[in-house]
């Protein structure tokens, strides 16, 4: 395990910050861009015919 | 067709929404890779090769996520600038698209400078906050990137809240050379520049690298995020047209 000294929790508190916002970033840009996308290929199906009546 | 006849310059074409999405699904996974990539060694450099600051102590970990995010929270807002402009002067269709897509991910950026540079403060300067230049000014462009956020979503039609927010990018964009030269017009606890400075970065090398490369790993990040993000708002506004055209038909339907 690394010491990083007396100030070891705020260096962790940072980087746990940082990952938690890049992290929520990432998710989020991802699931809309699935949630989206399901939408379209649902609406492209019923307008072409081709989806569930 | 005439022979002679020249291909439109690839900012023209990427106007066509088919042509963005085939260049953007043909570089997110090369971009992909090169984001992890960058992350590793950038990290490996920050926690194995980098020293203790010898004022700083290990303190200076946190450098290595905070400066970055400080150049990206400046940098996507100069490109947001950059697209306003895209916007309002040369009205293409895709400007709008990536500034509505960037806005979220600059406020991300300048939230996490804002965050970790309280964990270093407090150890460092004895305080979470101090309202001096530099930490007042990146406060007001986060306010700015959430009243830009929130603009978007207040406007429904597209093209309206477009120029809406356009112009309030630009006039947010005079904060930009306020955070960039803050601490030099005042005096303020926070340090200067000493990485993109004249005469170049007073950091060393032994810092510097891991610094740069996690600077290259958040912007690599940032760009993958934003064409993603454009990928999904371009398919928000198809789906928007079809519903649109669905209920035309509907009502035309209902008329007979």
């Amino acid at each position: 395990m690394i010491d990083f000294g007396p100030h070891g929790g705020y260096i962790a508190a940072s980087y746990a910050v940082a990952a938690l916002i890049l992290g929520w970033m990432l998710v989020s840009t991802l699931l809309a861009n699935r949630a989206t996308a399901r939408r379209l290929a649902d609406l492209e199906a019923r307008r072409t015919g081709t989806g569930p009546s | 067709m005439d022979g002679t006849s020249q291909k439109p310059a690839l900012w023209m074409r990427l106007a066509n929404p088919a042509v963005f999405n085939a260049l953007a699904n043909r570089v997110l996974l090369p971009l992909a890779v090169l984001t992890l990539a960058a992350f590793a060694y950038g990290l490996y450099g920050a926690f194995a090769t980098s020293p203790a600051d010898y004022q700083q102590g290990e303190t200076v970990r946190i450098m290595y996520i905070h400066v970055p995010a400080a150049w990206l929270s400046l940098f996507v807002y100069a490109g947001m600038a950059a697209s306003a402009l895209g916007t309002l002067v040369f009205r293409h269709p895709v400007a709008d698209v990536a500034q509505k897509a960037a806005a979220p991910l600059g406020a991300g950026f300048t939230l996490i400078c804002l965050i970790t540079g309280s964990f270093w403060g407090k150890p460092m300067w004895g305080t979470w906050w101090e309202w001096d230049a530099r930490l007042t000014s990146v406060l007001i462009l986060f306010l700015i990137y959430l009243g830009i956020i929130a603009l978007w979503r207040a406007i429904d039609e597209p093209q309206r809240a477009a120029r809406a927010v356009a112009i309030m990018t630009l006039v947010g964009a005079v904060n930009l050379p306020i955070i960039k030269f803050s601490v030099d017009w005042w005096y303020t606890l926070h340090q200067p520049a000493s990485v993109f400075r004249m005469g170049g970065p007073t950091i060393h090398k032994s810092m510097l690298t891991p610094l740069l490369w996690m600077g290259l790993a958040y912007l690599l990040l940032y760009l993958c995020l934003l064409l993603v993000r454009m990928k999904t708002e371009l398919m928000a506004r198809r789906i928007e047209r079809l519903q649109i055209l669905a209920a035309d038909r509907q009502a035309a339907g209902g008329g007979r």
